[in-house]
């Protein structure tokens, strides 16, 4: 029996190998996909910190003459440029080259300033910004902490002329740190892209060889020939399996492999930072992705199986199949954008989500036993009931020859 | 070798085969004639086990179709109306795979597989894909895989259709050998011409229903036919296509 089922299995993969579509979305695509995804998006994002750090936003302080004072103190930082205009300057022209980005800033001194000052009065001080463009939102953070700093000189100047100490303004010295490392970093982009991916792929690596094997097999009117041989059903649909498990396999292997190098090779070496991304994986954690993984695929490659077989036409089976893609990245994509780690043990039930949940937490080094043990059990039982259908889908006579 | 009693086959609640009854002996020819939609393939499956009978007993090389599927399979070769080969795969290739599946291997499946080859003129194609196949090699190629595992039963639907008279011809000889080697063969087809020259037996199925079984000399006399065209043409147009007609 094991010589029949290799046999069916060895075809299906000389098949898939020959076939263009299942090599392209096998190996050319994750090869090539990966470390465009994975290395495009941070690199664009670093290169924008970085102009963003090179141009001085400018900042128009109009009515600056009523306090000349505090224009020359900001310009003097360097951290702001500053455009003076005369008191009583059209606000709205100003601000619309601040919509159009030219200048990022708008401060409006009241006249009198100097005036209040100097009876220690507050001056009331009027900035427009832009919030929806970054580069105007961090001008509006930078004039309010030059502006905090500058009020904090001038105070204390006030409390030297009294006498007394500026230690009476700060009743606690805060002392604060922050414990994320810079490896961190890699471990959380691992945890949000990589599974996304591996989940996605585990689908659309065995697609095309699991529409093939079913409803392909019908449309070229093999199928027919196919159970005419002395072989039992089951044995026929576990070769078929195999084959739609190896070229799904192989498929996240290769992507895993891709993303590993882009992520701790690639990535590094264009952001010119080192030991940036040390991913925290455990033997016992690479374990239990490898096992979830393995099973994730069986069930998907069985579920593929099963429609395909169903299916009356190629056609068919490739809308069920991307059905199935869309099935499965919902939760990935939501699962992408939640952050929280540790869900309820029943989630780990719920197949697809709960093999998100374990290559995040393998990834982010905070997986535990119990999570993983349900996980296993669920994959197991979804499985074998997803072979079983393929297998009832694959010997009834009103699905062989539905026209 | 072939047995059929009372057989009927429905389609939910489309009854397509009504109750036919014939045999086929060993080493005999038999041609089921019928026009399209009569209910040859649909008989053919049920015999080759990928349908179950709705009613009757049919007996396949000592075996029960229903309750010995598997062996029956073993027994028979089936080659079916479409060739369904694997395009991407080799002659060779396309051979070896069922040869496997028939439980041969090893150099014993290697020389079947050339000796079947140069049988059918195939032997320059051996390593050739079946996508880049004429018809004729394709149905040529298909009776090669169908008698790998050398069964004694050969059921054959519509072999000649479609093919041109060389290939037609080839396949006709095939029948004459495979009956010279001692195997009993029940084919379908509605070219009365060439049922004629191969068959002992025929049986004209009309929409559903056989309406004569017998030598063509003996299904001709009895409606006083001159040739078995003349004969077939008299039951069609006397039962019409009754495939469409409903039960109850
Ligand atoms: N899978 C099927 N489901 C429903 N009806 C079918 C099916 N296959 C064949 N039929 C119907 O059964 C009748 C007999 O078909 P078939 O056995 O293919 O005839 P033939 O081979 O003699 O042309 C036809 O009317 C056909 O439409
Ligand atoms: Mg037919």
């Amino acid at each position: 029996m094991w010589a029949k089922v290799r046999a069916v299995w060895l075809r299906e993969l000389l098949d898939s190998v020959r076939d263009k579509r299942t090599l392209y979305m096998m190996v050319l695509l994750p090869i090539v996909l990966m470390p465009v995804m994975i290395v495009v998006g941070p690199v664009m994002m670093v290169r924008q910190q970085e102009s963003l750090a090179r141009e001085v936003p400018v900042a128009v302080v109009v009515g600056a003459e009523n306090l000349p004072e505090l224009a020359g103190w900001i310009e003097s930082t360097g951290a702001l440029a500053v455009e003076r205009a005369p008191a009583g300057s059209d606000v709205a022209a100003l601000e619309t080259r601040l919509s159009e980005g030219e200048v990022q800033l708008v401060v409006e001194v009241p006249e009198g300033a100097a005036a209040l000052l100097s009876a220690e009065q507050p001056v009331p001080i009027r900035v427009i910004s832009h919030s929806g463009t970054s580069r105007s939102s961090m001008a509006a953070d930078l004039f309010q902490s030059l502006l905090g700093r500058y009020g904090e000189e001038l105070v204390s100047r006030r409390l030297a002329e009294r006498g007394l100490s500026t230690e009476l303004l700060e009743p606690f010295a805060l002392e604060a740190r922050d414990i994320t490392r810079r490896e961190d970093f890699g471990g959380r982009l691992l945890a949000m892209i990589v599974p996304f991916f591996i989940v996605v792929w585990a689908v659309v690596g065995g697609m095309y060889t699991a529409i093939d094997a079913g409803a392909g097999e019908k449309e070229r009117n093999s199928l027919e020939c196919l159970i005419m041989t002395p072989v039992p059903g089951a044995a026929i649909v576990a070769g078929k399996f195999l084959a739609v498990c190896t070229i799904a396999l192989a498929a996240v292997v290769l992507l895993i492999g891709s993303a590993s190098v882009s992520l701790l090779y690639m990535l590094p070496r264009l952001l010119g930072a080192q030991g940036l991304l040390s991913v925290n994986l455990t033997g016992g954690g690479l374990l239990a992705m490898l096992a979830t993984m393995t099973l994730f695929v069986g069930l998907m490659s069985a579920l593929q199986l099963a429609l395909s077989v169903f299916s009356k036409s190629f056609r068919e089976a490739q809308s069920y199949v991307s059905g199935l893609m869309f099935a499965v990245m919902f939760p990935a994509m939501y699962l992408m954008y939640v952050e929280e780690i540790g869900a309820s043990l029943w989630t780990y039930a719920v197949p697809v989500l709960n093999v998100l949940l374990v290559c995040r937490e393998v990834f982010m080094g905070a997986v535990g036993l119990p999570e993983v043990l349900v996980t296993l059990v669920s994959l197991a039982v979804a499985l074998g009931l997803a072979f079983w259908g393929a297998v009832r889908a694959f010997t009834h006579e009103k699905v062989l020859f539905r026209t | 070798m072939i047995e059929v009693r009372g057989l009927e086959k429905a389609y939910g609640a489309r009854l397509v085969v009504r109750g036919i009854s014939f045999d086929v002996k060993p080493g005999e020819v038999v041609g089921l004639l019928g026009p399209n939609g009569a209910g040859k393939t649909t008989t053919l499956r049920v015999l080759a086990t990928t349908l179950r009978p709705t009613r009757g007993t049919v007996m396949v090389a000592g075996f029960d179709v229903v309750k010995d599927p598997l062996k029956v399979r073993a027994n028979v070769c089936v080659l079916p109306t479409d060739p369904g080969l694997y395009g991407r795969l080799t002659a060779a290739e396309n051979l070896r795979y069922f040869g496997h599946l028939c439980g041969l291997g090893g150099p014993e499946l290697e020389r079947r597989i050339d000796e079947l080859l140069e049988w059918l003129g195939l032997t320059a194609a051996k390593h050739q894909r079946a996508e880049e196949f004429s018809k004729g090699m394709r149905q040529k190629l298909a009776l090669a895989r169908a008698v790998l595992h050398n069964p004694p039963v050969l059921i054959l639907d519509e072999p000649t259709a479609g093919l041109d008279v060389l290939a037609s011809r080839a396949v006709i000889n095939f029948i004459r050998e495979s009956k010279k080697a001692g195997r009993s063969v029940l084919f379908s087809s509605h070219y009365l011409l060439e049922a004629d020259r191969v068959c002992d037996r025929v049986a004209i199925i009309v929409g559903g229903e056989i309406c004569a079984f017998g030598t063509p000399r003996d299904v001709c006399a009895a409606v006083g036919a001159a040739t078995l065209e003349d004969a077939f043409a008299h039951w069609v147009e006397l039962r019409g296509n009754g495939a469409d007609r409903r039960v109850g």
